[in-house]
């Protein structure tokens, strides 16, 4: 507890915009070449310079990364992160519900994980709108980096799970209901696609349902969809197709077996997270999941995104990162997956995603190479949101 | 306590009560007098004298160790109904009026005048997301004045409670979507007049709040509307006293008891020195009346101006509640609700003497029996 309590200053709103030169052996710019023995410059929230220093504190370490993206989070979210009332509703937005406190999204900062697409949960055939938000700075107003951001929704068994059949007993429960099944997952989302077409067609305005789901007819709005087995995926591309969407897929384990078709498509996959316990004890839909699935669907084409869930600790991003180069990754390729290219999925590689001059000084300084050290100081728009040598916790947690 | 009977209601001051005399006189807007007098005209304040001294008169009343202040204020209470303040059946009801379930003769406002609180906001309770209206009462006096405001704030819930059972919603994401699609269909033809009257700022929101993250829902909600909106509950509130003040939120703080975190306690403070707008609750009768002034100390307690706590109990709940021309202060021409007290009300050795609602002294200490018009006052008897 009083750990915890000194730790505060450290993490939530720290202090103010400093200006700082972070030095590495290694300077992993991801958009561009990496630099040896080199210094980036960080001023007023922004990168300022690579190459070259930018004066004030100086931050030295082994490498340097962008700092990492997890595009397909739960963390943060309070009070439930599924809406159990409805299995179609676009207009939930998640920000409503993220803890500007949240003690998950401290720990995903000292991880080093700095941007995350948070979601509605998968119990909703269409859940609602994600947000891409920072782990830490200032306030959550300012951390926000896309308010309202992809549609979420889910294929398979999340959705029906839970919902009870009817010839079970006197329907008592709103859990009475459909879904009960893969079918009625997909004639859900299809009854709402159909919902908005014919909205449009009667002219009518003013449902924000409605207006969400033509935004993503039109290609305004990304839609996610969480597709575990290769028949959701399947599904997933047929109803694209069918109704004229472009998707991207999340949980994804069965991805790889149909890798070609999903980068012949341009199909954006954020894969993971690597199972690590017995995979019956958490009820996957895949009973044997390819632990080469990033390796494989990255060797395929697919713009490949990781991402550790609502997973913690050694099996945080940086975690899920070394397991999929364990099974065949390359590391630069872990590294894009894990920077620019989920910054690329989630369309905020403006901002976000590499080293390069006028980005977010969002920045990751390892005291080894990326991944398999320890993160010494991690950047969030030029604020220090953590440093190791100040936080007593990481020195008890660690055995230092 | 046996001792202490709460006097009849309805009983018009027939002997007429012209003054109150008392040591020391804090009359709500600032100033402590020692030696006054406040005058009262029929159910009206007509003002303060200083510097006067005990008159021997008729309808003048003479407390030299008594200190007397405003009438306290419960902004967030369920007296008299609990049960029935809360429609189980939707989580949006916000044409359900408070007033309707208003029973002036129940105990539980006698219990409240006797504690020395005279005004109460009898609200919705936290249970549904939009939970109607809440009225603004007196705990006594004359059946006709016991009304205040009979729609005084639309009370709104960001809470788990409201999330709770198997209805719409069950998550803080579908509850802030339920209450902004109550606000797009009250702002249609033929949707919901209070709705309608909350969104265009007629009506101020009374929100509940738990954790922080509903603190913050519930600011942003106010924002994106342009909401006037203000909390109840919302223990750790002065966390974020600085947004809430940009805001213009006030908070209705507590109940606090002798079991609430120093973290909860701290809240007042914090909101009070960053200028955000506090009053004090018990959401009767789940907890006794005195949970107003136990509020209010165990605040001061942790960091809380005194000064500014009974403001909370007094003037500040008053505009909070958008009462502030009736209530709260001993200004001329409010309404004549004040106690005198043995001693500071925020000493919780201090007891009730007397409490004078609409210039009517409706619970004296040591009155064995309802007082008959035209019969006088018991003589005041020390315990």
């Amino acid at each position: 507890m009083i750990g915890a309590l000194l730790a505060l200053p450290v993490l939530g709103s720290g202090p103010a915009e400093e200006t700082f030169t972070l030095r590495a052996r290694e300077v992993h710019t991801v958009s561009g070449a990496r630099l040896e023995d080199s210094s980036v410059g960080v001023r007023d929230g922004k990168i300022s310079g690579v190459g070259r220093g930018a004066g004030g504190r100086v931050l030295e370490g082994g490498s340097l990364t962008p700092g990492l993206i997890d595009a397909a989070s739960t963390a943060g979210i309070a009070g439930g992160s599924n809406e159990e009332s409805s299995e179609v509703a676009p207009s939930l937005r998640v920000l409503d519900a993220l803890d500007p406190k949240s003690r998950a999204m401290e720990r995903l900062a000292r991880a080093g994980v700095t941007t995350v697409y948070v979601s509605p949960g998968t119990r909703g055939v269409i859940g609602g709108l994600g947000a891409v938000v920072k782990t830490a700075g200032a306030s959550l107003e300012t951390r926000v980096v896309v308010p309202a951001a992809a549609l979420k929704a889910a294929m398979g068994d999340d959705p029906s799970r839970g919902n009870i059949p009817i010839r079970f007993g006197t329907p008592t429960s709103f859990y009475f209901r459909r879904p009960t099944s893969r079918m009625g997952v997909v004639w859900l989302f299809r009854k709402a696609f159909f919902d908005a077409a014919a909205y449009r067609e009667r002219g009518r305005s003013g449902d924000e349902d409605m207006e969400i789901l033509l935004q993503v007819v039109d290609g305004k709005r990304r839609l996610r969809l969480t597709a575990r087995r290769l028949n959701d995926i399947r599904t997933t591309l047929r109803l694209a197709d069918e109704l004229g969407l472009k998707v991207e897929i999340d949980g994804a384990d069965e991805a790889h077996r149909c890798a070609e078709e999903l980068a012949a498509r341009e199909v954006a996959v954020v894969a993971g997270p690597i199972p690590t316990t017995p995979v019956r004890a958490r009820f996957a839909e895949v009973d044997e999941p390819c632990l080469g699935n990033a390796a494989l669907l990255a060797k395929a084409g697919v713009l490949l995104a990781l991402t550790a869930g609502d997973r913690d600790g050694e099996e945080a991003l940086p975690g899920q990162a070394l397991f999929a180069m364990r099974y065949g990754l390359p590391f630069d390729a872990a590294l894009r997956a894990v920077t620019l290219d989920a910054a690329r999925i989630l369309g905020v590689e403006s901002r976000v995603g590499s080293i390069e001059e006028g980005k977010d000084a969002d920045l990751v300084l390892w005291e080894a190479a990326p991944f398999a050290s320890r993160p010494l100081a991690v950047l969030i728009d030029g604020r220090l949101v953590y440093d190791a040598a100040s936080d007593p916790d990481a020195a008890a947690r660690e055995g230092r | 306590m046996a001792l202490l009977v709460p006097l009849a209601l309805g009983l018009a001051p027939a002997d007429g009560l012209k003054g109150v005399f008392a040591g020391t006189v804090w009359t709500g807007e600032g100033s402590v007098r020692a030696k006054a007098a406040v005058l009262l005209e029929g159910s009206r304040i007509r003002g303060i004298e200083e510097g006067a001294v005990p008159r021997e008169e008729p309808g003048f009343r003479t407390w030299p160790g008594g200190f007397v202040t405003p009438g306290l204020i419960d902004a967030h209470a369920h007296l008299g109904a609990r049960a029935d303040l809360a429609e189980d059946t939707l989580s949006t009801t916000p044409e359900a009026r408070a007033m309707d379930v208003f029973e002036p003769s129940h105990r539980d406002f006698a219990r409240a005048a006797r504690a020395g609180v005279t005004a109460a906001l009898l609200s919705p309770r936290d249970d549904n997301f939009v939970g109607g209206i809440a009225a603004l009462v007196r705990t006594a006096g004359p059946a006709a004045g016991r009304v205040v405001r009979d729609e005084a704030l639309l009370k709104a819930s960001f809470g788990a409670v409201a999330r709770a059972g198997e209805r719409e919603a069950t998550s803080q994401q579908g509850a802030v979507a339920a209450l902004r699609r109550a606000i797009r269909r009250g702002k249609e033809e033929g949707g919901s007049r209070a709705i309608a009257r909350a969104a265009r700022g007629e009506l101020a929101w009374l929100a509940h709040a738990g954790a922080p993250e509903e603190i913050f829902a519930a600011d942003r909600f106010a924002r994106e509307f342009g909401l006037r909106l203000h909390l109840v509950h919302a223990p750790l509130a002065g966390e974020a006293a600085a947004r809430l003040k940009e805001g213009g939120i006030g908070v209705v703080c507590g109940p606090f008891d002798a079991s609430t975190p120093l973290r909860s306690l701290r809240s007042p403070a914090a909101l009070a020195g960053a200028g955000v707008p506090i009053a004090f609750c018990t959401d009767g009768p789940a907890h006794e009346p005195e949970a107003l002034r136990l509020s209010a100390a165990l605040a001061v307690r942790a960091g809380l101006d005194p000064e500014r706590a009974l403001r909370a109990l007094t003037v500040d709940a008053a505009a909070l509640l958008g009462a502030a021309d009736r209530m709260g202060s001993l200004e001329p021409g409010r309404d004549a609700d004040l106690v005198v007290w043995s001693g500071n009300p925020l000493d919780l050795g201090t007891r009730p003497l007397a409490v004078i609602v609409g210039g009517e002294i409706v619970w004296e200490e040591g009155a064995r029996k309802p007082r008959r018009p035209g019969e006088p006052v018991a003589p005041e008897v020390r315990p």
